[in-house]
């Protein structure tokens, strides 16, 4: 089984592998001396979170769910809490039954 | 092999599309409401996409002998305006009866904020008091993680939908064991850079099984490659998973979940 599924993934898995390597080294030939300080800043976090990909590579289990993670947005346990969302109990036929609640999410629109 | 797409934008698709869809082995299809590409600027061309949606667009699937159903909402890119917002939810019930029609979708999160989360709640209480089955579009690349925890938050906060009734898309493989764990039918996306590829959605077949899941194109008018499920049932056959798997996620699953709407008049060839 496992013999057989390198076999069919090992040369496009190799062939991944360059495009990765090639990429970077495209990435390295074009660093802009005149880059703003802020661009430099957003490609070096953009980096930083390439290179702890390719780290998360060379180790073993879940690797493509903790690398999605690794490029997601954490999750905020306590959002219901600050958004003051209402429950859906505080809405009837699509129309809100609170006019705080109105005034609340009308402060919000158009931002 | 028939199979059905679950979920692809036809508005943005030619005509040559629906045939090329007919020749690889698809019989049909159901298409939620979506953004544009730009924010429309009133009601009225919500109810002319509607009318689109549920007129039109079967009518086009037809010619080429396949089944279009259709899902009806704002999309979550539009509901940051919620004063829009809630005058589509007001019309939405002017079409829910039509024939075709299988439920609110594809509401969800975009930039997971308050004004898209309180649509989001409103679409689920209008769906609740509708008694219609839901889509849900969950957001993309690094908001994902955190929309998907937040739908499912208002989800479980909600008695009212039934979770066999619900259908949790685009996930992938960080969001894919809470929406199946949670008792939702899940959707894969196969995307050509985001989402997820056909192997990709294979290997989450082999490790969480076929039940309550579902692949798709949700091809658009953006990157996306409407004949994508076929590659996905290639894919498949490659890895010797047997004729039956395949049929499952890729034609059984569907008819399921949408056989649950009274509106879902699908017949088997």
């Amino acid at each position: 089984m496992a013999d057989s599924i390198l076999e069919r993934e090992f040369l496009p898995l190799r062939a991944r592998l360059l495009d990765v390597a090639a990429t970077l080294d495209r990435l390295d030939r074009s660093e802009d001396g005149q880059a703003t300080k802020q661009v430099r800043q957003a490609y070096q976090e953009q980096m930083q979170s390439i290179e702890a990909a390719l780290r998360l590579l060379l180790e073993g289990g879940s690797r493509a769910e903790r690398m999605q993670l690794l490029f997601s947005l954490p999750y905020n346990e306590s959002w219901q809490a600050e958004f003051k969302v209402p429950p859906p109990k505080n809405v009837r036929d699509g129309q809100p039954s609170s006019e705080s609640l109105a005034q609340d999410i009308a402060e919000d629109v158009g931002q | 092999m028939d199979y059905i797409d679950p979920h692809i934008h036809m508005v943005s698709r030619t005509t040559d599309d629906y045939a090329t869809l007919a020749r690889m082995g698809c019989v049909g299809m159901s298409e939620p409401a979506f953004w544009a590409g730009y924010d429309r600027g009133s009601i009225d061309g919500f109810r002319d996409y509607f009318e689109q949606l549920t007129s039109f667009e079967p009518q086009r699937a037809a010619n080429y002998g396949l089944q279009h159903f259709t899902w009806l909402c704002i999309n979550a890119k539009e509901a940051e305006n919620v004063a829009l917002s809630r005058e589509v939810i007001g019309i939405i019930p002017e079409f829910l009866k039509r024939p075709g029609v299988l439920g609110i979708g594809e509401i969800g999160l975009n930039k997971n904020t308050r004004n898209e989360a309180t649509v989001f709640l409103e679409h689920l209480d209008l769906a609740a008091k509708t008694n219609e089955l839901v889509l849900i579009h969950t957001p993309h690349l690094q908001d994902k993680y955190a929309g998907t925890r937040m739908i499912l938050d208002m989800l479980q906060d909600d008695a009212r939908p039934t979770r066999e009734r619900v259908l949790v898309d685009h996930v992938e493989e960080h969001t894919i064991k809470p929406v199946l764990d949670a008792g939702y039918w899940a959707g894969m996306t196969l995307y050509p850079t985001t989402k997820c590829t056909p192997a990709r959605a294979a290997d989450m077949v082999e490790m969480y099984g076929p039940e309550r899941l579902m692949v798709n194109s949700a091809g658009d008018w953006g990157p996306s490659k409407p004949t994508a499920v076929p590659d996905f049932i290639f894919e498949m056959r490659q890895r010797g998973h047997s004729e039956t798997l395949i049929k499952q996620v890729v034609y059984d699953n569907p008819l399921t979940f949408f056989r649950q709407c009274d509106r879902f008049s699908f017949v088997e060839r």
